[in-house]
C-alpha cells in the first residue's frame, strides 16, 4: 500500500498555485502539508480529492491512478459547511448515503460517534416531560465547536481508509481539542493514511512523521520530521538563571564573552544560538565558574515552528545579526550623504 | 460526458426532494394552494349558480302568475311556434296569455310594475342570438323558480319544434347551425392531411395559453429553486464536502430533477384536488362545474402519444432552464449575489415565454406563420408552446419531432459544456462573476484550459 503525488501542477491564468508537488507515503501514517495562507495546500488537497482538475501530474494510490469518488475517503474541509436549516440527522444520513453506507449502518455509526463526540443531546435529545420527541436540531442551533464535531462525524461516518484533515483543530476549545486528538489517534491506530494540514505546529509535531512545507506553491522543505530536525543540529540553547538584576547583567557579559548570539531575550530566559554541543558546554562551564544559579539549561533541535518560520517567513536573525544589519544600513546611508 | 459523472445523482435527488417538502415555508405555501384548489370549485359553482339563470327544469307545484304578456320581436309565432306551450304543464294552465302586437316593449314593462301577478315573455334577438326573456315587475309576486321553469319548458319545446319543422335530429341541427369555413388540405409524406390555412378555435387558444402559463410556472419555480439550492451549497460550504463523493454534474442533475418533480407534484396534487373537488361538487351540489365551463371538444386530442410527447417536452424544457439556473447558482459566492446572477435566466425565460405567447395568439389566425414555426422550433420557447400545440392536435408531426430533437440536442450540449464549467465555478470564490463571464468559462472549458 502506498500513496504518492507526482509533479502536481495547477495554475490560474499566469499564476502557478501548485508547482510540481511531490510527496509519498509508503505506509499508513500522518503526512503534514504545511504552508502559509495561500501557499497552495487546499488547492493540492482539492486536486488529490479530484475536485479540481490538475494541469499536470499524477495522484497514485497503490501505484495506480487514484479515483477519489470510488474510494472511501474522509474529508474535513478547512471551510466547514453544514446546511443551516436542515435537521442534523438528515444531513449525516445524506452524507453517509453519498459514501455508499446503508441507512441502518449509518444510524449505528451516528449513534457511536454521537456518543464518542458527546453530541447525544443534539442528535438524540431525550423526550420531553409529555413523552414527546423534541424537534430535530438544526445546524444553526449549534455552537461552532459542536458544528465542527458534526463535520468530523461526517468525515468519519464511512469509516474511511484515507483521511484528509484540513485544519482539524482550529477554533476548538482545549477540552474539544483533546477530544479531537484522541479521535485522530484512534484513527491513526487503525493504520489509515492521513494527510493533515494545520497551522498549529505543536499539533503537527504530535501526529506527523513526514512533512512538506509549501511556499507560494513551491515545495521549500520535505522529508521525515525527525531527520529534518537532526539535520539542523542541536543549536538552540535555552538558559534560565535565578533572577537577579546584577547576575543577569553578568550573564549578558558572559554570552558576549563566549561569542554567542541571542535569538530572543525574555525577562528570565535566554534563547541563544550555538554552533554545537561543545560551544554550549563551554558556556555552561563559564556559568558554573561564575556561580550562576541555573534553573534551565536545554540544548535542543529547532522546533517545527522555527523551521516553518525560517522556511516560509525567512531566516530569523539573531539580535547581533540584526544590529550588524542595522549598522551596515546606517553606514551605507552615511556614505551616501 | 461519462456515466460516472452522474454517479450519486439519485441520492442527491432523494435528499433534495425530501428536504424541499420538509421545508416549513414550502409546506405552508402548498397547503394554502391546496385549500384554494379544493374549495374554489364549490365556491365558484355557488357564485356562478346564483348569478346565472339555469335552463334546468325547476319544477314548481304552484304559481302566482295570472297573466303572461307575450312580446314577440322575432315573429316566432308567425312560423308556428306557440309560446303558450308552457301551459301544457298543469301548474300554468290557468295563466291568461295576452299577445301584444303593435305596442312597444317598454310600455308593457311599465304596465307590469302595477301588476304583481303578471310577467312578460319577450322573444328577442340579442348579441348572442335569440332569447326568451322572462320579465317580472319591481313589486312582482312571481318567484324566480317559476320563471326558470317556464324558460326551461320553452327551450325544450322550441327544440322539439325545430326538429319537427326541419325534420332533423339534435346533432344535425347543431351542425346546420354551426359556422362553416372552407379549408384546403395538403397530403403529407406520412399520409396525414394538413391544412395550410388551418387555425385553432378561441377555446383551444385559451387551452394552449393556460398550459403555457402552467409550464412557465413550473419552469420558473423549479429553475429558481435549483439556482437557490446550488448557491446554498456554495455559500454554506457544504459543496466542499459533497464533492468528495459526487461530481458537480451529478449534484446539479439531481437537484434539477428533484425540483422538477417537486414542482410537478405540487401542481399535480393541486389539479388532482381540483378534480376531486369537482366530482364532490357534482355529487353534492348537482353541478359539474368543469363540464359546464370547459368548451366541448377540447380534450379530443389528448391521446397517450400526445401526452407522452408533451410531458417529454416539458421535462426537457425544465432541464434546459434548470441547467442554466445551476450555472447561475454556481456563479455566486453568497446568497445575496444570487438575484443579480439570475438576470440572464430571467431574461431567457421572459423572451421564451413571450415568444410562445405571441405565437399562440397567432395560432388563432394561421398555423403557418414564421412566428409559429420559430416559437415551436426555438428551444427557449418550445417547452412553453409545444405541449399545448400537441394536446390540441395541430401542427405537423415532423415539426413536433424536430422541435423535441433540437431541445434534446441542446440539453445534451449544455449538459456537456457545463460539466466542466461546474467544476470550475462550483469552487470559485473570486470576485463576483457576471453573465458574460460565464461565456468566458465556457470557452475555457471547451479549450481544456483552467480559469
Amino acid at each position: 500500500m502506498s500513496f504518492e503525488v507526482r509533479d502536481l501542477v495547477k495554475s490560474y491564468g499566469d499564476k502557478v498555485v501548485v508547482d510540481h508537488l511531490n510527496l509519498r507515503m509508503d505506509k499508513p501514517g500522518v503526512y503534514a502539508l504545511l504552508g502559509t495562507n495561500g501557499a497552495g495546500k487546499t488547492t493540492s488537497i482539492r486536486m488529490i480529492l479530484g475536485m479540481l482538475q490538475r494541469d499536470s501530474g499524477e495522484v497514485l494510490y497503490n501505484e495506480k491512478e487514484m479515483e477519489p469518488k470510488s474510494m472511501n475517503i474522509g474529508y474535513l474541509a478547512e471551510e466547514r459547511g453544514l446546511y443551516p436549516k436542515y435537521a442534523l440527522i438528515d444531513q449525516l444520513l445524506y452524507f453517509a448515503r453519498l459514501k455508499g453506507v446503508s441507512k441502518s449502518e449509518a444510524m449505528k455509526r451516528i449513534r457511536h460517534w454521537s456518543s464518542r463526540l458527546e453530541l447525544d443531546e443534539y442528535l438524540f435529545p431525550p423526550k420531553n416531560a409529555k413523552g414527546r420527541a423534541p424537534k430535530p436540531k438544526l445546524a444553526d442551533q449549534l455552537s461552532k465547536g459542536n458544528q465542527q464535531k458534526i463535520q468530523l462525524m461526517a468525515a468519519l461516518i464511512s469509516d474511511p481508509e484515507f483521511l484528509i484533515l484540513d485544519e482539524p483543530m482550529s477554533g476548538l476549545d482545549p477540552v474539544n481539542t483533546d477530544l479531537f486528538k484522541e479521535v485522530i489517534r484512534e484513527e491513526i491506530a487503525k493504520d489509515k493514511y492521513v494527510i493533515m494540514s494545520s497551522h498549529q505546529m505543536p499539533t503537527v509535531e504530535e501526529f506527523c512523521t513526514d512533512i512538506t512545507i509549501l511556499n507560494h506553491g513551491k515545495t521549500v522543505l520535505q522529508g521525515n520530521l525527525d531527520e529534518i530536525k537532526k539535520s539542523y543540529g542541536r543549536v538552540n540553547l535555552f538558559v534560565k538563571c535565578e533572577h537577579d538584576g546584577i547576575m543577569n547583567d553578568g550573564v549578558d557579559d558572559m554570552i558576549a564573552q563566549a561569542g554567542l548570539s541571542v535569538v530572543e531575550k525574555l525577562p528570565s530566559e535566554y534563547h541563544i544560538r550555538v554552533s554545537g554541543e561543545a560551544q554550549a558546554m563551554e558556556f555552561l562551564r563559564m556559568l558554573i565558574d561564575h556561580n550562576v544559579t541555573i534553573i534551565r539549561f536545554e540544548l535542543r533541535e529547532p522546533s517545527l515552528h522555527e523551521i516553518f518560520v525560517e522556511k516560509v517567513g525567512g531566516y530569523i536573525p539573531t539580535e547581533e545579526e540584526r544590529k550588524a544589519e542595522e549598522a551596515k544600513e546606517a553606514g551605507v546611508k552615511n556614505e551616501e550623504e | 460526458m461519462k456515466k460516472s459523472e452522474f454517479r450519486g445523482w439519485t441520492d442527491v435527488f432523494r435528499f433534495t426532494l425530501v428536504e424541499t417538502w420538509k421545508n416549513r415555508s414550502f409546506l405552508i405555501f402548498m397547503i394554502i394552494m391546496w385549500v384554494i384548489c379544493f374549495f374554489s370549485v364549490p365556491v365558484l359553482a355557488l357564485i356562478t349558480d346564483s348569478k346565472k339563470r339555469t335552463t334546468e327544469e325547476y319544477e314548481v307545484d304552484k304559481t302566482n302568475i295570472e297573466t303572461a304578456y307575450v312580446v314577440d320581436d322575432i315573429m316566432f309565432t308567425d312560423i308556428g311556434f306557440d309560446v303558450a306551450v308552457f301551459q301544457r304543464k298543469d301548474v300554468f294552465k290557468n295563466v291568461k296569455i295576452q299577445k301584444i302586437r303593435g305596442k312597444e316593449y317598454e310600455e308593457v314593462a311599465k304596465q307590469i310594475d302595477e301588476e304583481p301577478n303578471s310577467i312578460i315573455i319577450h322573444l328577442t334577438i340579442g348579441m348572442n342570438g335569440a332569447s326568451f326573456d322572462i320579465v317580472r315587475g319591481l313589486e312582482s309576486k312571481v318567484g324566480e323558480k317559476e320563471c326558470d321553469y317556464i324558460g326551461s319548458i320553452l327551450v325544450k319545446e322550441f327544440d322539439t319544434f325545430k326538429y319537427e319543422v326541419t325534420g332533423t335530429g339534435a346533432e344535425q341541427l347543431r351542425a346546420m347551425n354551426s359556422q362553416y369555413e372552407v379549408v384546403a388540405l395538403m397530403e403529407q409524406e406520412d399520409g396525414e392531411f394538413v391544412s395550410e390555412k388551418a387555425h385553432i378555435s378561441e377555446a383551444k387558444y385559451w387551452f394552449v395559453y393556460a398550459l403555457l402559463f402552467i409550464i412557465m410556472m413550473i419552469v420558473t419555480s423549479s429553475s429558481s429553486q435549483v439556482a437557490t439550492a446550488v448557491a446554498q451549497d456554495k455559500s454554506t460550504k457544504v459543496m466542499e464536502y459533497l464533492l468528495t463523493s459526487v461530481r458537480p454534474m451529478a449534484l446539479v442533475f439531481g437537484k434539477v430533477v428533484a425540483h422538477m418533480v417537486s414542482t410537478v407534484m405540487q401542481l399535480g396534487i393541486s389539479l388532482g384536488l381540483g378534480l376531486i373537488s369537482n366530482v364532490l361538487t357534482a355529487q353534492f351540489m348537482g353541478k359539474n362545474f368543469l363540464k359546464t365551463k370547459l368548451p366541448g371538444g377540447i380534450f379530443e386530442n389528448i391521446t397517450i402519444p400526445n401526452v407522452v410527447l408533451a410531458l417529454l417536452t416539458v421535462a426537457l424544457g425544465v432541464m434546459l432552464y434548470g441547467f442554466i439556473a445551476g450555472l447561475c447558482g454556481a456563479m455566486v459566492r453568497k446568497m445575496e449575489e444570487l438575484q443579480e446572477s439570475l438576470s440572464m435566466l430571467v431574461m431567457l425565460t421572459i423572451i421564451g415565454a413571450y415568444l410562445a405567447m405571441f405565437a399562440s395568439m397567432s395560432m388563432q389566425k394561421t398555423l403557418t406563420s414564421p412566428l409559429f414555426y420559430t416559437a415551436v422550433l426555438l428551444p427557449i420557447s418550445s417547452p412553453f408552446l409545444l405541449p399545448g400545440v400537441m394536446l390540441v392536435g395541430v401542427g405537423a408531426w415532423w415539426m413536433k419531432l424536430l422541435s423535441i430533437a433540437i431541445l434534446l440536442v441542446l440539453d445534451i450540449v449544455i449538459l456537456t459544456a457545463s460539466a466542466r464549467v461546474y467544476e470550475l465555478l462550483i469552487l470559485y470564490n473570486g470576485s463576483t462573476l457576471k453573465p458574460k463571464d460565464l461565456f468566458k468559462f465556457l470557452r475555457q472549458a471547451k479549450g481544456g484550459k483552467t480559469a
